[in-house]
């Protein structure tokens, strides 16, 4: 390939350093065993603020959440004030130092009632603080944990238990997930301009499954369903235009897979889903599907150089 | 005809696969033959597409052949299989591996059904089908279910089933130190070596119940095995990876620690939170010295990116981000709001801290 011009010198020596093992990166093992180190502190911390309130107390609970929430910025402000490239442990503590925010600003709330009714300002705080967090230290990780807490303050809950029991099943809960994927591309658009979309992909991924999230909401509910196809059928067009345009794959299979299945929860509800009808119907959904998904993953795959 | 790719074309599919390149392009066409492969996200989406379309197959034909159902819904599921295989020249493309692995195992559970047979006898059915559709496919994951559904097979006791699955993970082991004209045939063996011990682990941990935590302050030598084997092929595992230079063997390692650490949750008598924070901190601490003393690589180790794509944030890393953000639960002395109450923002947030 080297020969052919179809690999340029650097990755092709690159490729074979790696092949022969003569460099050998443990730097997806180490994000894995920091992604698990993440998971299990905030885990714990979670437990104890439940567990141990009355114990502990708040002011002493906040005080050394938020001692140790700032603590897990410093190696990313040190690595910004040497403007050298952030490590894998940086970065994971930048997300560590993050979710003890939230959880402090949280567990204060829970205490206080700062916000009162609107408690739920709480999270449209910390979307702002995250939010700039992530485009300080240019994190990506960081911007997610910004556009998680947006969403929930727009009601729009990420835990996969709302998703099991079909929370979303409702016109309101619809329609607030389509208006939290409408204020991501708002965002996304001034990032675009202000920020030569360096996040580009986080906010159209989050965008695009908020949105079809809403539209497989509408629908599961007998009163909305012709909206949810309506819906579904219009954000294909945008994910698969977005495929098309940036050359990632995974906008396609959103544009696919969404209505295809959107389509067969509402041909299963009306058709009911054990009878010939019904199982022929989305036997021609699911290779209607298979196709065009196919498809556009020739087309896709013609555009790769 | 081609019944598959061979063994040059599978080499320059795993290439292209690898460079992010596709295999029509002009330098990779005319290597890997025009087999068409999927990357992972399509190939799932259309692996669970070939599922939902079996399935529907099998409820047409319950209306229309009842009792020989499963039998058309396998020979028809098979068939389009192989049309899109040796036809279409599909090859690790998701929907013909759902269509053949659910032919089969169909056509399986019919002659098993059939013939009354046990429950162990119907798991070597499975086993037998899986391993039919992972040899023709070339799949690591069929092959691999297909170990799983013979360990079943034998209907061991769960120590004995526990032990059988880390020998078969240590030959996978062994095997995967040779190099092998097809890409397919050593990733068979590296999944091995991967679900296998942490299988061994859940089988041989079962027998006690795996959410009932053993005190092995008081436990008798046949208990402490569990752990024991865990940390014993972690070590094993580890020290490979390491000599060898490849990355499956360090992942089963740190699988088997996970799994040992999980085991021996009670022994230090803590209690559930402090375990945690103090088993995330532990982490931290060995990852980021690791992390410092490879930054400068030492005989050939490092900690860095030695690729620019391993330094992108994918779509999973994303999605790990936000399911780490702690949900607000609506403060308890406050009114309750419905979702959908009209008021802006937070009638429906809802989880825990």
């Amino acid at each position: 390939m080297r020969a052919a011009g179809a690999l340029d010198d650097a990755s092709a020596s690159g490729m074979i350093a790696v092949e022969q093992r003569t460099v050998f990166s443990l730097y997806e093992e180490l994000r894995a065993a920091l992604y698990a180190a993440v998971a299990l502190v905030v885990t714990g911390v979670g437990i104890l603020v439940k567990e141990h309130l009355d114990r502990i107390g708040p002011l002493t609970l906040m005080a050394a959440l938020a001692v140790a929430g700032a603590t897990c910025y410093v190696p990313a402000i040190r690595a910004q004030s040497r403007t050298t490239p952030r490590s894998a442990v940086a970065e994971y503590l930048l997300l560590l130092g993050a979710l003890l925010i939230s959880a402090d600003v949280g567990y204060a709330e829970s205490q206080f009632h700062w916000f009162g009714a609107n408690w739920s300002r709480q999270l449209l705080i910390l979307a702002a603080l995250h939010g700039f967090t992530a485009y300080v230290f240019d994190s990506r990780l960081i911007l997610s944990v910004a556009l998680t807490s947006l969403a929930g303050w727009l009601g729009v809950a990420p835990l996969p238990g709302s998703i099991a029991t079909w929370h979303f099943g409702t016109g309101a809960l619809g329609l607030r997930a389509l208006l939290c994927a409408a204020v991501i591309l708002l965002w996304r658009a001034i990032d675009r301009r202000l920020n030569a979309a360096r996040f580009r992909e986080v906010f159209e991924h989050f965008a695009a499954n908020v949105a079809f999230w809403g539209a497989l909401g509408w629908c599961t509910d007998a009163h909305d369903r012709l909206i949810g196809v309506l819906a579904l059928f219009a954000l294909a067009t945008f994910a698969i235009r977005s495929a098309l345009r940036s050359g990632i794959e995974l906008f396609a299979v959103y544009g696919v897979g969404y209505p295809a299945l959107g389509l067969s929860i509402v041909v299963g509800q009306i058709l009911e889903l054990p009878s010939l009808s019904g199982a022929i119907a989305i036997l021609v959904i699911v290779l209607a599907a298979t196709v065009v998904l196919r498809q556009f993953h020739e087309r896709l795959k013609e555009a790769q150089p | 005809m081609t019944f598959r790719p061979t063994a040059s074309e599978e080499r320059w599919l795993a290439l292209a696969r690898r460079l992010h390149r596709s295999s029509g392009s002009p330098v990779l066409a005319e290597h890997a033959g025009a087999w068409r492969t999927a990357n992972f996200w399509s190939l799932f989406a259309l692996f669970i597409l070939g599922l939902v379309a079996v399935v529907m197959i099998e409820i047409i034909g319950s209306h229309l052949w009842r009792g020989a159902a499963t039998i058309i819904a396998g020979v028809v599921s098979l068939a389009a299989a192989e049309w899109l295989i040796i036809g279409r020249r599909h090859f690790g493309f998701g929907i013909e591996e759902s269509l053949e692995v659910a032919g089969i195992t169909m056509l399986a559970y019919e002659l098993w059904s059939r013939l009354h047979a046990s429950e162990t006898i119907g798991f070597g059915f499975l086993g037998t089908a899986l391993a039919i559709a992972g040899s023709r496919l070339l799949s690591p994951v069929f092959m691999t279910l297909s170990a799983l559904a013979f360990v079943m097979a034998l209907d061991a006791p769960p120590l004995g089933a526990g032990l059988v699955c880390y020998a078969i993970a240590l030959l996978g082991l062994i095997a995967s130190n040779r190099n092998y004209r097809r890409p397919s045939y050593a990733l068979m063996f590296e999944y091995l070596v991967i679900v296998m011990p942490v299988a061994g682990y859940l089988w041989s941990a079962s027998r006690s119940g795996l959410l009932t935590a053993t005190d092995y302050r008081h436990a008798t030598l046949s208990q402490w095995l569990v752990p024991t084997c865990s940390l014993a092929f972690a070590g094993i595992a580890l020290a490979s990876g390491l000599r060898r230079r490849t990355h499956v063997p360090i992942i089963a390692g740190m699988l088997c620690v996970a799994c040992s650490a999980f085991e021996l949750r009670k022994l230090t008598g803590l209690s559930l939170e402090v375990r945690l924070i103090a088993w995330g901190c532990i982490l931290l601490l060995i990852s980021t010295s690791l992390e410092r003393y490879l930054w400068a690589p030492r005989r050939g180790f490092t900690s860095r990116p030695v690729r620019e794509d391993m330094r992108s944030s994918d779509v999973l890393e994303m999605a790990g981000s936000a399911l780490l953000t702690p949900a607000t639960q609506q403060p308890e002395a406050m009114p309750s709001m419905e979702g959908g109450g009209g008021q802006f923002g937070g009638g429906g947030a809802g989880g825990q801290y």
